[in-house]
């Protein structure tokens, strides 16, 4: 197997830039159970969306694209077992990772301060996926 | 696409500038995502604001990017005369 890495910072920033903007696309970006995940008892977490928005764009890196624009409802950052961030793909995030013949993909997510930033690895099978 | 209300290029152009203010004036030729105007991130509320502006409804899982690497281009895709 080959491994394959992507990476990707957000800034908190760019969080806040989207909750407040006059069109509001939140729901362009995170999925109804992402969003519900993102919510703390003050509200919007933003330092999770952050973390997840960066998630995604770490997973998109991975898929190695051209000429595609990154699906960002079909590629969900859920809470697994034990808290930990996992990946979940559907639609054509999910033909994209078969297309790239991704194995496993596995994330982690960090922020400190006004950045969020995530890591995902991934590994390459030998043979083409049946979809 | 599905029309809903016709708008001009210029409040696509507008809310570049507003995101980019050093970049003014933005030329309809200039490689947008080349030179960073508009970002993975960006794209999303980019192409609501088209939406907005054009008064068609977009699918992002089947678009060409080029359609949205230049002012020129998303004019000619989504705001025909």
């Amino acid at each position: 197997m080959i491994p394959r890495v992507g990476v990707d910072l957000v800034p908190l920033s760019r969080v806040e830039d989207i909750l407040r903007s006059a069109t509001p696309h939140l729901h362009r970006l995170l999925s109804d159970t992402e969003i519900s995940l993102s919510r703390n008892d003050s509200g919007f977490d933003h330092a999770g969306i952050a973390g997840r928005l960066a998630a995604k764009e770490a997973v998109f890196k991975v898929l190695h694209t051209e000429r595609e624009t990154l699906p960002w409802l079909g590629v969900e950052i859920l809470r697994g077992r034990g808290g930990w961030p996992e990946v979940q793909l559907s639609g054509r995030a999910r033909r994209l990772a078969h297309q790239a013949r991704l194995d496993t993909i596995a994330v982690s997510i960090t922020h400190d301060g006004p950045f969020a930033v995530a890591v995902v690895v991934a590994h390459i099978t030998s043979a083409p996926q049946g979809r | 696409m599905t029309s809903t209300a016709p708008g001009t290029i210029d409040a696509v152009r507008d809310w570049i500038v507003g995101k980019h203010p050093e970049r003014s004036p933005v030329d309809q030729h200039i490689d947008l995502i080349e030179n960073r105007l508009i970002d993975s991130l960006s794209f999303v509320e980019f192409v609501f604001v088209i939406e907005k502006a054009s008064g068609t409804s977009i699918d992002v899982d089947t678009v060409d990017i080029d359609d949205f690497r230049t002012l020129s281009a998303i004019e000619k895709a989504f705001f025909p005369a």
